[in-house]
């Protein structure tokens, strides 16, 4: 089932950048990669990561000191399991803070290392019952689920989360662009004032009672799950829908906002008065230059669908990576805390360097002889 | 071309959905939905005791004996038992059964479970370094298991290191390590002197004689021992397996665990639900009538009627009804026509409790030596006035005394006041309840019949003014305090959250109002004698945690769970080896353990009357004469109305142990039953119960 839901993802993705990469020919437009790896655009691809893994390099050495400058109480909780990461060797106690910060990085850079993952007593002597090579080794969990690797509960987690993220963006987008383009179509219908009305209505209510409204709306009246089960497609229905109407709304006012600012610019009234007729003019021309700001926010949103949301996932049960940050602060569990603030650093850096080389590849405007900086004509 | 990418991709995005989906293939299971509060931490039942984990592994693991549905011992693994004494020592032999197969978390035979099993599990637990959390019942029971800990825990140590850091941190203690680190030097010393303590597992006082046979020796006799084998600490372990996987691996999900119990787990996702379902090869499969058990975590909302429009939606198969959901109330308990109450509802499906089954009772504890006041709102002085005063048996008296405890009750109806140390109907000889020892204690001491202080019993037996009133002022002049010190400031720390924090301050405004001799209703008060202090600092439950460990109160409350089925489960916490010794004067520490180790001498069925009343005198030291801590509530569902789809009087009953929460012999009906239904199903049950 897992498999076969990440083949369809994998296929998804595929078509995306496939569908990106036909149209708008940048890297293919000579035919010619010496042309470009010479070109302003690969400086700027490189600078934009180094750029990226120098802001990773901070977020791991900033998070190593901030979760070790806490009051010791902090850890004095702790001291009970403290043995078993010693056995990772990521124990806190009666090292050098610069020694343990080098192990630290040593277990975290992403290359396999050899681990010892399981012990047992050997007449009185903890013995080492196997080794493993782990590829990241964040430590292991304290109080959340003692003795489970932090990875492993980040992977299972942010799994769950980006399987109710990305359907629910789907779902958003499919309600959200065709919505905004009827409403924008035909302004001051009964679509649009509906439209803008509930918009409007969800973003003024508090989300903790939006998404309260959703469980008592689904378990009362439909009688439906509003667990989450990630193999029960019945319990999908209450998020989805919630999620779904969250964004889609304000999805459909931004593109009916975007399309009306091109339906009144200069090169429209132009093609009007050529005589083109109007679906033309509309979704030949204003559709494809309204769009393409919105598009460009799609791939960032994908990476953040891993980020989880906690309010959806508190109201529907669902293990998601969001809720779990919030429960392993409550538990005072600092290696999952460090690892899932390395984490969520990570993912934005990777959604806002996403985002930098969609905006190369998409726009056709976009310069770069002056600086290597993107420059819009 | 455009048109049919779209097509495409709405065709994929619904294939993705629908393949996600079992779609109820297991619809004619049997199936039990609930919510659960507290998230697992383990199923390694070898380290843990928490409640939360506790729960979960009784469906999963049998121990040696368990609990039928009247409350006796019968055998599980067991099939026989014998206990003798030879040279002084109480010997329990278990024979036990050779067709109890360990499971993986597929349901295939993995080995069967032996005698050494036993032995294995026991001997993680008692090792310092596996960082056991409920060694403390087995290493006191079971003969030189305190010793082999403590010899586990001096290898990590080296003694004159030991000495040279308490040296260090006399002068500098900035992690408050100095307790730790001398308790550590207390166990060397005690060591050293007695020269028992052996790295050598072979000295505890357990063998497996052969597969099938298993011999505990005790350090000391207990009529108790069958009920403490219910425990979490005497589950067995495969070595084997223990050995594949690695002890830290042991339980942390569903296939690093091995089953012998009624349910496999089948999924366990952390704050989102735990799913167990029915062992194949479990040995006793008959009784075994739910197929799969589902357990959601509590939403979390705190509406009066959300789990009854849960239950009747069909989300989960339990609720209990709740007094502020009107509605709710009406439906199940009151009834059209107004006739019904809360020991006789009216609705179907609905029954109150029989019995109470979680005997987890509530202390008021009295901090009688606070060190720390980092996070207090009180000055030094104020702190170290609060410790000279709370050391007063009198001044403890006088705030026992002025307590309306029942106010704690307000909103709350799942507690009960509690008069003794030992709740009521916790323990019984033959038939006579313990309790019954203590008003004869009571009547004993204070020269009234047996009927008068029944009476006193049956009331709150400390809220008392004018006693409070005479107490006070003569602690004050004992104390020698001066006008200028008064009023003396006790602080008071307990985690609500907002709904409960107004009682809170409604609760200490009053109880300072009758310290201080002052009407409840009159509007203003000057505390001129004593003065509660509620700590406003303390607003989360890390906080008012943090403040637990390092005993920054004067007073708070603190719940107490039995082990095992004697009075001495409760009393041993003031022993100096309790859980509660380090907040009392540890001048009364010689005098509670002789009269427990005097306890300790009857142990037998016949002196078991002697037994009690040497409890119940020891009870009347701690609670009444001394007054070391307030008895204040008991967890109950006696005023609990439940409305299940279970069938009535089907539940494992103990009030220790892992058996309650076993879900063995329990059934989901089939039809409603109406009151009259339920009544016969309880004359039956208490039919059986007097045959039994």
């Amino acid at each position: 089932m897992i498999v076969s839901y990440w083949i369809i993802v994998g296929i998804l993705l595929a078509l995306t950048i496939v569908a990106i990469l036909s149209n708008f020919n940048v890297i293919l437009k000579n035919n010619c990669i010496g042309y470009f790896l010479r070109s302003s655009t690969f400086k700027y691809i490189i600078k934009r990561i180094l750029f990226a893994l120098v802001s990773m390099f901070f977020i791991i050495t900033l998070t190593f000191f901030l979760i070790r400058i806490m009051p010791k109480d902090y850890f004095n909780n702790q001291l009970d399991y403290k043995i078993n990461n010693v056995y990772f060797g990521l124990d806190n106690s009666n090292k050098n803070i610069f020694k343990q910060l080098l192990e630290y990085y040593y277990n975290i850079l992403p290359f396999p290392k050899k681990v010892c993952v399981g012990n047992y007593l050997d007449g009185n002597n903890l013995t080492c019952s196997g080794y493993e090579y782990k590829i990241i080794n964040l430590g292991n969990s304290v109080s959340y689920m003692k003795n489970v690797s932090v990875w492993s509960i980040i992977k299972e987690k942010s799994f769950s989360s980006f399987i109710v993220g990305f359907s629910g963006f789907l779902l958003q987008c499919l309600i959200g662009y065709p919505l905004g383009i009827y409403i924008a179509r035909k302004q001051n219908g009964i679509a649009d004032k509906t439209s803008n009305f509930l918009n409007i209505i969800i973003i003024a209510i508090p989300s903790i009672l939006y998404f309260y409204s959703f469980v008592m709306l689904f378990m009362v009246v439909f009688k439906l799950p509003v667990s989450f089960q990630i193999d029960n497609l019945l319990s999908y229905i209450a998020p989805l829908v919630a999620l779904s109407m969250w964004g889609g709304f304000t999805i459909a006012y931004w593109v009916k906002k975007y399309i009306l600012t091109e339906a009144n610019s200069d090169y429209v009234k132009f093609a009007r008065s050529k005589g083109l007729n109007e679906k033309t003019i509309f979704y030949k021309h204003i559709i494809r230059n309204a769009l393409t700001p919105l598009i460009r926010t799609i791939p960032t949103s994908l990476v953040l669908c891993f980020n989880g949301f906690y309010i959806l996932e508190a109201s529907f049960n669902i293990p998601g990576i969001g809720l779990t940050l919030i429960s392993a602060i409550n538990l005072q569990d600092v290696y999952l805390v460090q690892g899932l603030v390395i984490y969520f650093g990570f993912l934005t850096v990777i959604s806002y360097l996403m985002g930098d080389l969609i905006t190369i590849l998409i726009n056709h405007k976009v310069n770069f002889d002056k600086g290597g900086d993107v420059n819009e004509k | 071309m455009k048109k049919l990418i779209s097509k495409f991709l709405i065709l994929l995005v619904c294939v993705a959905l629908t393949s996600s989906c079992s779609c109820d293939k297991d619809n004619n299971l049997i199936t039990y939905k609930s919510y659960y509060e507290q998230d697992v931490t383990t199923f390694n039942y070898m380290i843990s005791n928490e409640y939360q984990d506790v729960i979960s592994f009784a469906n999963l693991v049998d121990g040696l004996v368990e609990n039928d549905i009247y409350g006796n011992i019968v055998p599980s693994i067991a099939n026989s038992w014998k206990s003798e004494i030879i040279n002084d020592k109480q010997v329990w032999t278990f024979y036990l059964k050779d067709n109890v197969y360990w499971s993986d978390y597929n349901g295939n035979k993995y080995d069967i479970v032996t005698a050494h099993d036993f032995v294995t599990s026991l001997k993680y637990s008692l090792t310092y370094n596996m960082k056991s959390n409920n060694y403390s019942l087995a290493a006191n029971l079971i003969e030189n298991g305190l010793n082999y800990y403590n010899a586990t825990l001096l290898s990590n140590y080296n003694y004159n290191e030991i000495i040279s850091t308490i040296n260090k941190l006399k002068i500098s203690d900035p992690n408050n390590e100095l307790t730790r680190y001398e308790s550590i030097k207390n166990i060397f010393d005690s060591c050293n002197e007695s020269n028992l303590c052996k790295d050598d597992f072979s000295t505890v006082g357990i063998t497996a004689i052969n597969d099938f046979e298993l011999q505990f020796v005790l350090s000391y006799p207990v009529p108790y021992f069958l009920s403490a084998l219910t425990y979490c600490n005497f589950l067995p372990v495969s070595e084997k397996f223990i050995k594949e996987i690695g002890f830290n691996n042991f339980g942390t999900s569903r296939k690093t665990l091995l089953y012998n119990g009624a349910y496999i787990l089948s999924n366990y996702s952390h704050s989102s639900r735990i799913e167990y379902i029915k062992n194949p090869n479990y040995w006793d499969r008959e009784n075994v009538f739910i197929d799969k058990l589902i357990f959601h975590k509590y939403l979390g909302y705190r509406a009066a009627n959300f789990t009854r429009l849960a239950y009747e939606s069909g989300n989960i198969d339990e609720f209990s009804v709740n007094q502020n959901d009107e509605k709710g109330w009406n439906k199940y308990v009151v009834g059209e026509k107004g006739l019904g109450t809360i020991d006789n509802p009216i609705g179907n499906n609905t029954y109150v409790s029989s019995e109470s089954t979680d005997f987890t009772v509530y202390y008021l504890l009295f901090n009688q030596n606070r060190v720390n006041y980092n996070y207090s709102t009180l000055s030094q002085e104020e702190v170290l006035l609060a410790n000279k005063a709370l050391n007063n048996t009198n001044f403890r008296k006088a705030l026992s005394y002025g307590i309306d405890r029942t106010l704690y009750f307000t909103n709350n109806d799942s507690n009960d006041l509690l008069s003794t140390i030992v709740p009521k109907g916790f323990s019984y000889n033959n038939d006579k309840d313990y309790f019954e020892y203590i008003i004869e204690e009571y009547s004993k001491k204070n020269n009234i019949t047996f009927a008068e202080s029944t009476a006193l019993f049956n009331n709150d037996i400390y809220y008392n003014l004018n006693d409070s009133a005479n107490y006070l002022d003569l602690a004050i002049k004992e104390l020698n305090i001066t006008s200028e010190q008064l009023p003396i400031k006790i602080e008071y720390t307990y985690y609500h959250n907002d709904e409960f924090s107004i009682y809170d301050k409604n609760r200490i405004e009053n109880w300072n109002k009758v310290l201080n001799g002052c009407d409840i209703n009159s509007i203003e008060c000057s505390y001129e004698k004593v003065m509660i202090v509620y700590n406003d600092e303390i607003n989360s439950i890390n906080d008012y945690n943090i403040a637990l460990e390092r005993k920054e109160f004067h007073l708070t409350f603190l719940g107490i769970y039995p082990d095992y089925n004697d009075p001495t489960t409760y009393l041993k916490s003031f022993g100096s080896s309790g859980e509660l010794y380090s907040y009392l004067n540890h001048s009364f520490g010689e005098g509670i353990d002789n009269m427990l180790s005097e306890i300790d001498k009857y142990y037998t069925d016949s002196s078991l009357d002697t037994r009690y009343k040497l409890c119940s005198e020891l009870e009347y030291y701690i609670g009444f004469e001394k007054n070391l801590i307030l008895p204040l509530s008991i967890n109950s569902y006696n005023k609990h109305v439940f409305v299940s789809n279970l069938v009535p009087f089907s539940k494992m009953k103990a009030s220790y142990g892992l058996s309650p929460f076993k879900f063995k012999y329990r059934k989901i009906r089939t039809l409603d039953y109406t009151q009259e239904d339920i009544k016969k199903l309880k004359e039956e049950y208490d039919k059986g119960k007097s045959i039994k």
